[in-house]
């Protein structure tokens, strides 16, 4: 076929696919788009702006000519000029947490707390970044493998216990059972586990979610060739899931893993929770936007924050996109 | 011809796939050996998983219960609380609370409102990225970014865009449309998703017999994609009456809206296993809010079985 035939096609079947369904649902999502790109532009906007200009014209693009050039001092007399990146300093400046100064008694390890420190700027940012870390690996790798794990016993070890196992996480996953979080947090502070981070990764090593199912259903297609071939040179149980089982289900992990690390990073909630203690940087940013008084009323200083917040997470998803949306599949299971 | 023996499932060594011979004592010793060790092996492996699952799953679910039926006060020397068990009292103030509080619970299911309205709407924005319609890909890149900012962010933008329109006749309608509005683009991933795990070879045998995209959407894609669309409905019933909406993060603990799940996370993360000294009655401690869950637990478990099954059976299939 010559050039012009495929040009004639190529043009033919995109004008037929310029159909009416198409042409509407284009433009509801073109509206969607300019939506959240004006809500994300408008913000970083504001975070250039100075409070007053905030409040005065807050649809405005900001008054650069109110900010000083770094290290030049400003051309008129008696006006006073910003920094550019005044906000994002306040905001830095802000961020604090109480730091309890405590030690362990009792045989039941019951913590007492003596004292409160107040920690600011910089070491509390760099202090929410390493908890942050932290709950994200809990809340990522250590289910992630364990799933894997467990996925590997329950194909590879034909006992009746596994299919056990197998139906437990399908009944966690379809019998709702609500109301527990005070239950929970009860047990936690019994057993000394509350506001404790080790705790929290003892917490957090969970496999009855769908991960599970999608390890599962990725080692029922593997062949067990490997695992014999392995098994016939004198391999280790333990030797196999960790040389074999584990890299070759490496991919699924790291997919769960990318998806799951955006949601941890991005989640106040658990630690506001479990872990009121160890601020991460979400919940850190969420409590001092409303609590400390210097960014409380400072309106695009609160807005930096959050684009401190969301800066991570933007560049995270940038190197990691396409595994982020790529399609993990649970096969085979019905209902 | 070269010898060659199989080791059956139950350990009988086979010659060339003939019939099994009985082997030497020592041979059925290593095989006894070797499977010993594997069953060791896989008790050693689930000990901590399972016992993980039975502290933190099977144990606070009972402990749930359990609380649901005591009462707790402090202990005179100040030190610990005194349980005693009261049967059905907590269940009773609940019931009272819950019944003269009952636009909590309406609250609740007007925000399941917009999981119906939301979900036929997602499907036929699916259909248009899986379809591969002008700058589809674009279009998914965009759809992904509220996941990707963090639920404090996009809620903060919102207010500060909207504060002079967030009146209080208009606050519901807010809400709901910023759920559907942040929400919007993860359905339409989601289901995406389940549409790209379609077989090709059945939409193009469509194609070629005939039927045009909307056919192609009602009687193909619908049916093969419908046990997610089935999982996202009942899921969205599990969670009926503890979504809080994200009001927390736009109010924090003091929203003029207060549906269930709102409420029964402010009471958590404010309570205590004992009563409050100030205002008792417009609140809960720990085993009234256990004796609340157990309610809806108890509620929404059958309701919950009876549409998925509904669905199962009356809702479209692959066949």
């Amino acid at each position: 076929m010559d050039k012009i035939d495929i040009k004639k096609l190529a043009k033919k079947q995109t004008k037929s696919r310029v159909t009416a369904y198409a042409i509407i649902v284009g433009t509801i999502l073109i509206i969607y788009t300019l939506s959240m790109a004006y809500i994300v532009g408008w913000g970083f906007m504001n975070t250039f702006k100075t409070p007053t200009q905030f409040g005065a014209q807050p649809a405005a693009l900001p008054d650069l000519s109110l900010f000083q050039q770094y290290g030049v001092p400003g051309p008129e007399k008696g006006v006073r000029y910003y920094d550019i990146f005044a906000n994002y300093k306040v905001m830095f400046a802000s961020l604090s947490y109480e730091q309890e100064i405590s030690y362990i008694t009792g045989i039941f390890n019951q913590k007492e707390v003596y004292n409160y420190i107040n920690v600011s700027g910089f070491e509390a940012f760099l202090t929410f970044l390493w908890n942050s870390a932290l709950t994200m690996f809990a809340g990522t790798f250590l289910p992630l493998y364990l799933c894997c794990i467990m996925g590997y016993l329950t194909v590879n070890y034909k006992y009746k216990f596994s299919g056990f196992i197998y139906a437990l996480v399908l009944f966690t996953m379809i019998i709702p059972i609500i109301g527990s979080g005070s239950s929970m947090l009860n047990l936690q502070q019994s057993l000394g586990i509350y506001d404790n981070m080790i705790g929290f990764f003892i917490w957090n090593c969970q496999f009855t979610s769908m991960y599970f199912l999608i390890m599962f259903s990725f080692f029922q297609g593997l062949s067990t060739t490997y695992f014999e071939a392995a098994e016939i040179d004198g391999a280790s149980q333990l030797r196999m899931i960790i040389a074999i089982a584990i890299p070759m289900a490496n991919t699924m992990i790291w997919a769960g893993i990318v998806s799951l690390l955006v949601t941890t990073w991005n989640d106040y909630m658990t630690p506001l929770t479990y872990l009121p203690s160890y601020p991460t940087l979400a919940f850190g940013i969420f409590r001092n936007t409303r609590v400390v008084k210097s960014i409380k009323s400072n309106e695009p200083a609160k807005i930096a924050a959050l684009f401190v917040l969301a800066l991570p997470a933007v560049v995270f998803f940038t190197a990691f996109r396409k595994k982020l949306m790529g399609n993990i599949s649970i096969g085979g299971i019905k209902g | 011809m070269e010898n060659t023996n199989v080791i059956t499932n139950d350990g009988m060594l086979t010659e060339n796939g003939g019939m099994p011979q009985e082997k030497a004592p020592k041979e059925k010793n290593q095989i006894a050996s070797r499977q010993r060790k594997r069953l060791i092996f896989y008790i050693c492996m689930l000990i901590f998983p399972l016992l993980n699952f039975s502290v933190f799953y099977v144990y606070v679910n009972l402990d749930m219960f359990k609380l649901a039926f005591m009462h707790y006060e402090l202990d005179p020397s100040g030190v610990g609380y005194l349980g005693t068990f009261v049967w059905f009292e907590n269940f009773e103030y609940v019931v009272n609370f819950i019944s003269t509080r009952m636009h909590m619970v309406t609250m609740s299911m007007s925000f399941y409102f917009y999981t119906l309205v939301c979900m036929p709407i997602a499907v036929i924005f699916s259909y248009y990225i899986y379809k591969g319609y002008p700058a589809a890909n674009f279009f998914r890149v965009v759809l992904y970014l509220p996941s990707i900012f963090s639920g404090v962010v996009m809620v903060m933008l919102y207010q500060y865009l909207f504060r002079y329109v967030f009146r209080t006749e208009l606050l519901l309608g807010h809400i709901l449309f910023y759920n559907v509005w942040a929400s919007f683009g993860m359905n339409i991933i989601m289901y995406t998703g389940a549409m790209c795990g379609i077989n090709t070879s059945i939409p193009e045998s469509a194609s070629l017999d005939g039927a045009t995209a909307i056919q192609e959407f009602w009687y193909i894609t619908i049916p093969m994609i419908f046990p997610t669309i089935r999982t996202f409905l009942v899921m969205g019933i599990v969670h009926l009456f503890t979504n809080s909406a994200n009001l927390y993060t736009f109010y924090g603990n003091s929203s003029p809206l207060r549906p269930l799940g709102y409420w029964m996370t402010v009471e958590k993360l404010d309570g205590s296993l004992v009563s409050r000294a100030i205002d008792p009655e417009n609140h809960m401690n720990y085993p009234q809010l256990s004796a609340l869950g157990v309610i809806i637990t108890v509620a929404t478990l059958p309701v919950t079985l009876i549409i998925r099954r509904l669905l199962e059976k009356y809702g479209p299939s692959e066949d």
